[in-house]
């Protein structure tokens, strides 16, 4: 397995290669920083002087050569907007976005895996109907609106929670379930539909025939069997996640990585936006290798090729 | 023994109240974003609240809008390329430095050091020369009228941090000190920015214990706060939810006028209809404004003539609009040529025009359709809508614009769009750069209040531009507080008192 996982962090540097090339090349199709930099009354002179300062008026081989030369020592150069070093300021809020999408990952496996469990396990009941309509419900629902909703009933109204900022464990609750309720629909309809597949296996059969009893083969072989797609769609959710959560962290004034690259982007601040997508692509490999490492050890039927 | 009881509660119970009473003086506001940064000479745009907050600057204006002396008390134009400041005395920063002219021309060597350009508050200064221990030279390239005007944004950051002029704004950003009605206390980024008062200012200390911005980027949610108590203030109040803020019994609007001038500029130097001065014309008789602003604008607007507000330097009363007339709108755009209809090429951003700018441009389209005018509309992100005007100037005939005007004067709005080389000229009549040209290097205001006067009366017979309105603030604010709006639209919360 150690060639394996060193194989697949050694893929890591071309895919990070490809990614920053492409983000080089977007940040020039989004437009020119310096008109957004001076004020509206500026003349084309100062639009010019500023173009020179941030090094915009070089030819782009030259730019995107001395962006590579940077990028290699992990040097994302500083803000155009605060001066700050563009990877610091990414990292700082970096704790934020880890806090909301852990927690919101954590209420969603709580919940999402024993509902979905219930309802395979209560096929076609009543509680199943209900079940698969929440389910409906809570993929459908859009976040934004969800977390008014919420902000207005537990903030406004009942004035038990908070309504918007970080500090406390009570500002975590409302965002958290904002963000936890799409993912914990999937998963509860994920693990349903995987379990009812299972339980209708050929080994479940075989099981229960050579006399196991009903819980072991329900927790030892289909619940086990039907785990492995839970936790890549777990994985590739919170991979999503830790991206930030843009709409969730807006509306509940969270101050993480998600806001920051959209705010970062709106203003052209291409060394925030470079050094974040970097942040962010690093995480995604990372959390898919991991996952993918986890679901082979669960799964005898994957082989590391 | 009672006795003894109620002489130990008493005072126990008053300190309670004194002590409730102090904690109440601390004013939260609720902000879109955090300051971008806290460089004194980087501009004020995006921070301007902030740091208006800590930082005070040679001259200042009042609510109203109207120049006042700062830090500088007084000034001089010694010739066309020299104005004197007088420094005021007895100032001191909030780490204790002491200000004065030596003081005021590290900050002005600062502004103009090339890579400190990105501001360009001071684009026409060229330097400053100390005259006197409170007396400084700033000097300009061209006479300008509007330097002691411009030297609102010049504000003065403490020696220490401007000391070198090749510093970049990290010093200022880590801990910004100034000569402010409130010092920094703590930033963190996308939470909020904690200021205390500055008990020596020179123009008394502020009423308020503490002043926070707190970030909230969702205005619904910003309300929630308001109305519930956890900010203390907030911008951008829709006109359907006053009546919520004002029986929260929390909070009240205070509305205010403002000194954004909204419009439809047209371009004339590419190939479209509108290069015929008569469809210009019928756009502007086609539209019903009135409507617009008592349907869509619940009134909270008032239609213009002239981008040229009332109380502006050479406002002129006289210019009014084009009347609502369809059927005039039809017959223009007959003898243009167009009898069976034109379409103009249109853009505009969600992000530029404010309150229901999208429903205004809507109904905007739909009454010049009646009149056989078809707008198609393209909706920009904000950042691409400015680059395609003062970027590569790739913007469309008719595009939705707003212009802020500063210290009562013109020339910010209508040099850049209308002198022949401005970053956004669009235009390029020689009649128009010459008269601009001869009120922007002119140091006798009547002359330049004629020259503007009678650039209105040319803007509306050559139909320039659709102008449309302009909006009022709509502020939520906390019932404990007295707080004067400006007609800048600045918050500035070093004079709120507190109803007790």
């Amino acid at each position: 397995m150690i060639p394996y996982v060193a194989r697949r962090l050694l893929m890591v540097f071309p895919t990070l290669v490809g990614v920053m090339l492409i983000v080089f090349f977007l940040t020039f199709t989004i437009g020119n920083p310096a008109v957004l930099l001076v004020p509206a009354e500026a003349e084309p002179a100062d639009i010019a002087r500023v173009e020179a300062a941030l090094g915009l008026d070089q030819p782009i081989p030259v730019q995107f050569a001395k962006y590579l030369g940077r990028i290699v020592r992990l040097d994302f150069g500083t803000s155009f907007y605060s001066d700050g070093p563009a990877m610091q300021l990414v990292l700082s809020r970096l704790p934020a976005t880890l806090q909301l999408s852990l927690a919101a990952a954590v209420i969603a496996v709580m919940i999402g895996v024993p509902a979905g469990l219930f309802g395979a396990l209560w096929r076609g009941r009543a509680a199943d109907m209900f079940l698969s309509a929440s389910v409906l419900f809570g993929m459908s629902i859009p976040n934004f609106w969800l977390g008014l909703v919420l902000i207005i009933f537990f903030g406004v109204q009942l004035k038990l929670l908070p309504i918007s900022g970080m500090g406390t464990i009570k500002h975590l609750v409302l965002p958290s379930i904002t963000l936890a309720t799409g993912m914990l629909a999937s998963i509860a309809r994920l693990i349903r539909n995987d379990l009812l597949d299972v339980l209708g296996a050929d080994f479940i059969r075989t099981a229960q025939a050579k006399g196991v009893g009903r819980a072991a083969v329900f927790v030892r072989h289909a619940l086990k069997n039907s785990l492995s797609p839970v936790i890549t769609l777990v994985g590739l959710q919170l991979g999503a996640l830790l991206g930030g959560a843009i709409v969730t962290e807006s509306v509940f004034a969270w101050p993480g990585v998600g806001r920051f690259i959209l705010q970062s982007i709106e203003r052209r601040d291409y060394p925030v936006v470079q050094a974040a997508t970097f942040v962010l692509a690093v995480i995604f490999i990372l959390t898919n290798l991991v996952i993918d490492v986890i679901c082979a050890r669960l799964d005898p039927r994957i082989v590391y090729d | 023994m009672y006795t003894r009881l109620r002489g130990l509660i008493a005072p126990l119970i008053f300190l309670l109240i004194a002590s409730f009473g102090m904690a109440q003086r601390d004013i939260v506001v609720g902000a879109d974003s955090n300051g971008e940064h806290y460089d004194p000479q980087r501009g004020l745009s995006g921070s301007a609240h902030i740091m208006m907050a800590m930082f005070d600057s040679l001259t200042r204006l009042d609510p109203a809008g109207n120049l006042q002396p700062s830090l500088a008390e007084s000034w001089e134009l010694i010739d066309n390329h020299t104005w004197r400041f007088k420094i005021r005395e007895g100032v001191t920063f909030h780490n204790g430095e002491e200000l004065n002219a030596e003081v005021v021309k590290l900050n002005i060597d600062r502004l103009v050091t090339p890579h400190q350009t990105r501001a360009s508050v001071g684009s026409s200064v060229t330097g400053a020369a100390v005259v006197d221990a409170y007396t400084i030279d700033i000097f300009t390239v061209d006479v300008d009228p509007l330097l002691p005007s411009k030297a609102t944004n010049f504000l003065i950051g403490a020696p220490s941090l401007v000391q070198d002029p090749d510093n970049d704004s990290t010093a200022f950003n880590k801990h910004p000190i100034g000569t402010g009605p409130f010092k920094f206390v703590k930033d963190v980024p996308g939470e909020y920015i904690r200021l205390e008062p500055y008990a020596d200012h020179w123009n008394g200390a502020p009423a308020a214990t503490s002043l926070t911005f707190r970030i909230i980027p969702d205005r619904s949610v910003q309300l929630a706060e308001l109305i519930s108590g956890g900010v203390d203030f907030i911008e951008n109040v829709t006109p359907e939810l006053i009546d919520l803020v004002n029986s929260s019994g929390r909070a009240h609007v205070v509305i205010s006028d403002s000194t954004i001038s909204h419009t439809i500029p047209f371009r004339l130097d590419v190939e479209s209809p509108l290069q015929d001065v008569r469809v210009r014309q019928a756009i502007n008789y086609a539209v019903d404004l009135d409507s617009i602003i008592a349907n869509v604008l619940s009134g909270y607007a008032t239609p213009i003539a002239t981008v040229v507000l009332p109380g502006v330097l050479g406002y002129n009363p006289e210019v009014t609009r084009y009347e609502y007339n369809p059927a005039k709108a039809r017959e223009l755009l007959a003898e243009a040529g167009y009898a069976d209809g034109v379409t103009i090429e249109f853009d505009f951003s969600p992000a530029i025009g404010e309150l229901y700018n999208t429903e205004v441009i809507q109904a905007i389209a739909r009454q010049l359709s009646e009149a056989g005018i078809k707008l198609n509309l393209n909706s920009l992100e904000y950042g691409i809508a400015i680059q395609r005007v003062y970027g590569d100037r790739t913007v469309n005939p008719a595009f939705r614009w707003q212009w802020k005007i500063w210290y009562n004067d013109p020339d910010s709005i209508l040099y850049g769009f209308y002198s022949i080389g401005g970053s956004a000229a669009f235009v390029g009549d020689q009649e128009i750069q010459d008269m601009l040209h001869k009120a922007r290097y002119n140091m006798d205001n009547a002359e330049r209040a004629q020259i503007y006067s009678d650039l209105q009366v040319k803007f509306r017979e050559q139909a320039l531009q659709l102008p449309l309105y302009n909006l009022k603030y709509i502020y939520g604010v906390s019932d404990r507080l007295e707080w004067e709006p400006r007609v800048d639209g600045r918050l500035y919360f070093g004079q709120t008192t507190f109803v007790d």
